[in-house]
């Protein structure tokens, strides 16, 4: 009978206990005005985001004991949310509701904080314009450590832009821990793409939306192995450049690692008839070409180039202009070379070519010299009008490295690396485009726990704006792996 | 007249009047065993709690267990770096690995007492593992996971065996998957423990039945974790975390010894059944004492490796900065281990004393011995020269290395922590605090560098890194393979940084370059220096001795002290009559301290840890 008693009583009074620990005394309502936006990390205000975009969690770094927080958004569209550690995580149901019907309209966020007693203060609403336009639903990026030489684990995942999902496309350690890189999508296509692994496991693996091939690309008329890839928009070809890449380490500590090439050229894979051949160089000079980028229309190349190092070169002076060649499709001849950005002029250096869907515009990275741009500080995004030929230094900058970046298939949305948080792990940012002089306050990728860029440790690596998700994973590469690798033929061009 | 207490009438009198009992010959073995463990690791051990704690940092967050949930055996390997953490001391090391020996060594007894064996033999069947496993913690491989592991299973079989509850075998087989996503590979020693077990023990439909379900829900599981669950390899879901590594001589032990635990119960159920009638006068657990304990205790003192025990009290003391120990003890012990001298010159080059008293130690291995190769398996000790000699960008390159390739360790996360916050990174040192902070022994420690974060003066005021931050190099190169070239960059760009002079002149010493000290000698007073090092004044006399004519001193003299030094050193040797032999063993200790000694003496080794430049070109 006893014990009855207490089964019944304990959980009673327990429930008592939590309904009046709630009440303490909700003086929200009698909030002074602070005056200001509250601090919130990640920066949401005044970003401009996708209506189609994951809950943005974001972390108060405002004083206080508890905080409420209302999302208004459209016509009484509000979402409230109370915290007593400053963490806000939205509902994603909840937040998708919030957002219909807001594209190309306003969400404003307002924050009362309270420190339990008598005080608290009301926040200027932190405002977020919603555009009109969505962004494609999944981001595929590497992540790894952002250092030096060694690594054990490294993965390419896929993210949900819609929601949280996050699901691994490759693993390493599913390959014998090999290192792998440059996953490439054809017009931001999910059923068609590449990426190469090294090492035991090696090859360049594509995948057409039905079969993954392990591909050997690399020849013996070839001194390197093939990176840095392009799709042809016909899906026929891929444009690779050849690098023979070292890295050193610097002493001061402004700087960090330097990775230089030695020498790199461009060759081009046929898909369909399974030839690699070289992009020729008509030219007396020697150059190194590196960071093939297909127009939309498949008649162009563009590259970057830069003229042969010798022994004993100086690092700091090799600087790398843009470059471009015709292509005929149905012969796979290339015109000449055409400067299109002389970045030597301005003594700066290219890198990262990546043109609009639309064929208008081109988004390259501008940096000191050299051709890694990820470890250079200074290096920005520079925006190409390629009907006027005017660059403009992008507004989306910070002070710190700007660098791999790439369109969405609309052609509204631009994702980018930045190691604006900490200075050494990049984080993909979103930044909407609205005109060539003109781009919305970027936004990083939202995060289901909003302190998790506080503690990884890993660096965002090739972020990839991809219209679907993609129905392969790591298994599939580990069963891909065992086939021999398919070996194309080297072939030469006729001029 | 009074009776005369011998050692063996009072043995005699802790034995029963009745014999020797198995109760008490079991309280007898457990506390030798006990006390053998305690006295090895507390004693002799040290080193290898050292070495392992060294070798995880524990960390009290969820971000840490993430680490370890995607994998069967991740869990076992968590626990095991959770208990790894209180080797710190030597006490709670040793007192964690004779506890769990000790319960290992119960619980198979009572396995053996159970599968009928009897008292006799029951004893015997405890003691042998609990040794083996003794033997086997004695290497520096060999992880508290291992331990664990295998205690797990011997009382998840111990449970097995004594149920008596008539769901047991479903329980069993239930237990299955949640046994392997706990223990990983050691699953495989319980199925085939049970197996065994089953065909010997059961009878009726069980005992076919059960071994075939054994092997059909192990195949399952495993497909099931390999095809659905988890994204690891098939060697990672078959052998971790029992075996670690290919090339080590552990997996062989490690194999040999899960094969022992798979056959007890056939070996239960020869002495049970065979053994026990046949010679039933046999005292076995009396023979099983006296011949296993003092042959383990044998091993115990034959396998001890003083090199590596010595090299890690050394580690010990760097890691805590005590270089007046490491001084004082290598002058003491004069040890030949490349890795020991590397540390004295360490120290000696943290108290500003290189130039000064490196004659005082061994110095064996020429200039190698200044700095260690930048190789995986030394570059969490090479790291050390790098941030003693003011090139904090390669101390902290070395560091990250580590932590890529081995997770957080104490020394590469401090090194991290240190070398961010000389180099102003903020943001990125306090990430490395805040998982500092989630540690047992390290929270101070991140506490105190915590208070430096975002405070670019305080961190300049700080005794260590405002002195490392003044031995930076003023302009920027990139560092090379050689670091006699590295030092030279560095002077070039910080001709202030006594440290790296120091290091450099160093080097010409143990090459015998008497020519290239005498161009160097007039930078010193330059730099600071009131008077000469002892053993650059050393060299000077060598090298006026030859030359018969001064360098060019910078404006410093020669001490009259080391001219007379020089004068008794010679009048010394003249007794020994050229006899090389005679005289390097003859000549009085405190001659040896000098460089002349070395000079004349001083015999390099070939090196062991460097094998060839580093290959930068990975891309």
């Amino acid at each position: 009978m006893k014990f009855r008693v207490l089964l019944f009583w304990i959980p009673g009074l327990l429930t008592l206990l939590v309904i009046l620990s709630g009440c303490t005394g909700d003086n929200f309502s009698s909030a002074l005005p602070a005056g200001h936006e509250p601090v919130i990390e990640p920066d949401y205000s005044g970003v401009t985001v996708p209506p189609n975009i994951a809950p943005l969690n974001f972390l108060i770094l405002e004083k206080g004991k508890s905080f409420r927080i209302v999302a208004k958004a459209g016509d009484n569209q509000t979402l409230t949310l109370t915290s007593s550690n400053g963490e806000v995580r939205f509902p994603v149901k909840k937040w998708k509701e919030l957002l219909k019907g807001t594209a190309g309209g306003k969400i404003e966020i307002e924050i009362i904080a309270s420190d339990n007693e008598n005080s608290s203060l009301k926040f200027k609403p932190v405002q977020i314009n919603v555009a009109a336009e969505q962004i494609d639903p999944y981001l595929c990026y590497r992540l790894l450590y952002p250092g030096y030489r060694s690594w054990v684990d490294m993965k390419i995942v896929q993210r949900s832009l819609e929601d949280f999902n996050e699901e691994s496309l490759f693993e390493n350690q599913m390959m014998e821990q090999n290192c792998v890189n440059c996953h490439t999508f054809r017009q931001n296509s999910p059923d068609i793409f590449l990426l190469h692994v090294r090492g035991s496991k090696g090859g360049t693996y594509f995948y057409d939306g039905r079969k993954l091939t392990r591909t050997s690309l690399k020849t013996k008329e070839m001194t390197a192995s093939a990176v840095y890839p392009s799709w042809h928009p016909s899906g026929r070809f891929v444009a690779f450049s050849s690098n023979k890449t070292v890295q050193s380490f610097h002493m001061r500590p402004e700087k960090n690692i330097e990775v230089y090439d030695l020498y790199s050229s461009l060759v081009i894979y046929d898909l369909q008839n399974n030839e690699i051949f070289a992009c020729p160089e008509k030219d007396t000079v020697k150059y190194m070409e590196t960071f093939p980028c297909w127009s939309p229309d498949g008649n162009y190349l563009y590259y970057c180039r830069a003229s042969q190092v010798k022994e004993g070169f100086d690092y700091l002076q090799v600087k790398y202009d843009l470059v471009r060649k015709r292509f005929d499709q149905a012969s796979g001849i290339f015109g000449n070379t055409e400067i299109v950005f002389n970045a030597m002029s301005v003594n700066k250096s290219v890198s990262l070519p990546v043109i609009s869907p639309d064929g208008k515009y081109l988004v390259f990275t501008l940096h000191d010299y050299g051709t890694f741009s990820i470890w250079h500080k200074e290096a920005d995004l520079y925006l190409l009008d390629l009907q006027s030929g005017e660059t403009n230094k992008m507004s989306l900058n910070s002070d710190a490295t700007e660098s791999y970046h790439s369109w969405s298939s609309n052609g509204k949305w631009l994702v980018f690396s930045s190691k604006r948080g900490d200075g050494l792990t990049a984080r993909p940012y979103f930044s909407y485009f609205i005109s060539p002089d003109s781009s919305g306050k970027p936004f990083v990728l939202p995060q289901e726990d909003p302190t998790l860029y506080r503690r990884l440790e890993k660096t965002f690596n090739r972020p990839e704006l991809i219209t679907g998700r993609i129905n392969i994973g790591p298994r599939d590469f580990a069963r891909a792996a065992d086939a021999n690798p398919v070996k194309p033929v080297w072939t030469v061009k006729e001029k | 007249m009074k009776k005369k207490i011998t050692f063996l009438s009072a043995f005699g009198r802790l034995i029963p009047e009745n014999g020797i009992s198995g109760r008490f010959q079991s309280g007898v073995a457990i506390s030798i065993l006990f006390i053998l463990t305690v006295v090895y690791f507390f004693f002799f051990g040290t080193g290898i709690l050292f070495f392992h704690e060294s070798h995880i940092l524990f960390v009290f967050s969820a971000d840490y267990m993430q680490k370890f949930i995607d994998k069967p055996g991740g869990l076992l390997f968590f626990a095991g770096n959770f208990l790894t953490q209180f080797y710190f001391s030597p006490l709670s090391g040793s007192l964690i690995i004779s506890v769990l020996i000790l319960l290992i060594f119960k619980i198979f007894e009572k396995i053996a007492v159970v599968l009928n064996s009897g008292d006799r033999f029951s004893f015997l069947f405890g003691l042998l593992p609990a040794c083996l496993l003794l033997l086997m913690q004695t290497r520096y491989d060999f992880q508290a996971s291992h331990l664990l592991g295998f205690f797990i299973v011997a009382a998840w079989f111990l449970f097995s065996v004594i149920s008596s509850n008539k769901y047991r075998p479903l329980i069993v087989l239930i237990s299955i998957p949640v046994l392997y996503y706990l223990t990983g590979a050691f699953v495989i020693v319980y199925l085939g423990l049970s197996i065994v077990y089953y065909l010997l023990y059961s009878t009726g439909k069980f005992r076919y039945l059960m071994p075939a379900s054994l092997v059909i829900v192990g195949f399952g599981v495993f497909f099931v974790f390999k095809d659905i669950l988890f994204l690891q390899p098939l060697k990672m879901l078959l052998a971790y975390p029992l075996f670690l590594n290919d090339t080590s001589r552990l997996t062989f032990f490690l194999a040999l010894f899960s094969s022992l635990i798979i056959l007890l119960p056939l070996f239960t159920k020869v002495s049970g059944s065979v053994l026990n009638d046949k010679k039933p006068g046999w005292n076995i657990p009396l023979i099983a004492m006296v011949t296993i304990l003092p042959l383990t205790i044998l091993i115990l003192y034959k396998n001890f490796d003083p090199v590596t025990d010595g090299v890690m009290k050394f580690e010990k003391l760097v890691f805590k900065q005590d270089w007046d120990n490491i001084i004082r003890q290598h002058e003491k012990s004069q040890s030949d281990n490349i890795v020991e001298q590397y540390y004295y010159n360490l120290a000696l080059s943290e108290k500003g004393q290189l130039c000064n008293r490196m004659f005082f130690g061994r110095q064996s291995y020429a200039s190698l011995s200044l700095s260690l190769s930048r190789d995986d398996e030394q570059s969490y000790r090479s790291m050390y020269f790098y941030y003693t000699v003011g090139l904090t960008c390669e101390a902290h390159h070395l560091a990250y290395e580590q932590m890529v390739q081995h997770g957080y360790r104490p020394e590469n996360i401090k090194m991290l922590i240190k070398t961010e916050l000389i180099n102003g990174n903020f943001r990125i040192a306090e990430r490395y605090i805040n998982v500092l902070k989630k540690t047992l022994h390290y929270r101070q420690w991140a506490v105190i560098y915590e208070r430096m974060l975002f405070n670019p003066e305080m961190v300049k005021s700080d005794p260590e890194l405002g002195r490392k931050m003044r031995l930076l190099p003023a302009e920027d190169f990139l560092i090379v393979t050689e670091d006699f070239r590295n030092l030279e960059t560095m002077l070039k760009s910080n001709p202030g940084n006594r440290i790296a002079f120091e290091y450099k002149l160093a080097r010409i010493l143990l090459e015998k370059d008497l020519m290239e000290v005498g161009a160097e000698v007039k930078k010193f007073k330059g730099l600071g220096y009131e008077h000469f090092p002892r053993h650059i004044e050393e060299a000077i006399v060598s090298l006026v001795n030859v030359t018969k004519e001064f360098p060019d001193l910078g404006g410093l003299t020669i001490s009259r002290e080391t001219d007379q030094r020089f004068i008794k050193y010679f009048s010394d040797l003249k007794p020994f009559r050229g006899d090389r032999k005679l005289a390097e063993k003859g000549i009085k200790k405190a001659e040896r301290n000098t460089f002349w000694y070395y000079l004349q003496f001083g015999l390099v080794k070939s090196d062991y840890s460097k094998r060839g430049p580093v290959d930068n070109s990975v891309y």
